[in-house]
């Protein structure tokens, strides 16, 4: 799964967002959410498969961290597709506004 | 939590654009619906059928094609359509067209999609 949607399920946008406030494990994150612990679980599988967490085992614990380094591809996409409607929109300008 | 940090986290990113231009809405509408029209703003040859569920393709010389279908339309006024390359991220572009004083305004949004909403075919056939 790629960042993009990865990002696309706001559930996991909100997970992502409280892992982003410091390591956390599931059942830390299941308690805050109105959500099973399994369904925590999977989003952070797929969190993890973008890249956007970061696993660390502790014995029999494991916590999630943000990784924040694939967010630069949505800055990127911004700027991608906020240049090409510049330049189409200029196009249009110029042919309308003669 | 630090809300700093929470806003790392971004929501679906999205573009928005506005343009004034000084023809009548009606006209505007044209150089939207119309595929030769269109082909000289859009980037590369556009064809669009403006109707629900009508294609959108935009194939330019130097990018993937890409395919769209047209999902929701208000003639003169507003029209709405999910597009993707093969390999590229689903998006979802929303122009609406307004009367202005001087002529008329078109409001662009582009935004990505959730992949699991997107039914959008990556052929020609």
């Amino acid at each position: 799964m790629d960042v993009f949607a990865a990002l696309g399920d706001p559930t996991r946008r909100e997970v992502l967002r409280r892992v982003a406030g410091g390591p956390t494990t599931a059942t830390e994150l299941a308690l805050q959410m109105p959500i099973s612990r399994q369904a925590v679980s999977k989003h952070l599988s797929a969190l993890d498969e973008a890249g956007l967490v970061e696993r660390t085992v502790a014995g029999r614990e494991v916590r999630y961290s943000l990784r924040a380094e694939p967010l630069s591809d949505v800055v990127g996409w911004v700027n991608e597709v906020g240049d090409a409607w510049d330049q189409r929109l200029a196009k249009l300008k110029s042919r309308l506004d003669r | 939590m630090n809300q700093a940090q929470r806003d790392q986290v971004p929501e679906l990113p999205r573009v928005e654009r506005t343009v004034e231009l000084g023809v009548p809405a009606a006209e505007l509408w044209q150089h939207l619906v119309d595929g030769e029209l269109a082909s000289f703003w859009m980037g590369g040859v556009m064809t669009i059928e403006p109707r629900l569920n009508g294609r959108v393709l935009l194939h330019a010389n130097d990018a993937p094609i890409v395919f769209g279908t047209v999902e929701e339309l208000v003639a003169g006024e507003s029209i709405t359509w999910t597009w993707r390359t093969r390999d590229g991220e689903p998006t979802q572009v929303s122009i609406v067209v307004e009367p202005a004083s001087e002529g008329s305004v078109l409001r662009v949004t582009e935004q990505l999609i959730p992949y699991e909403i997107v039914h959008v075919p990556t052929t020609l056939g």
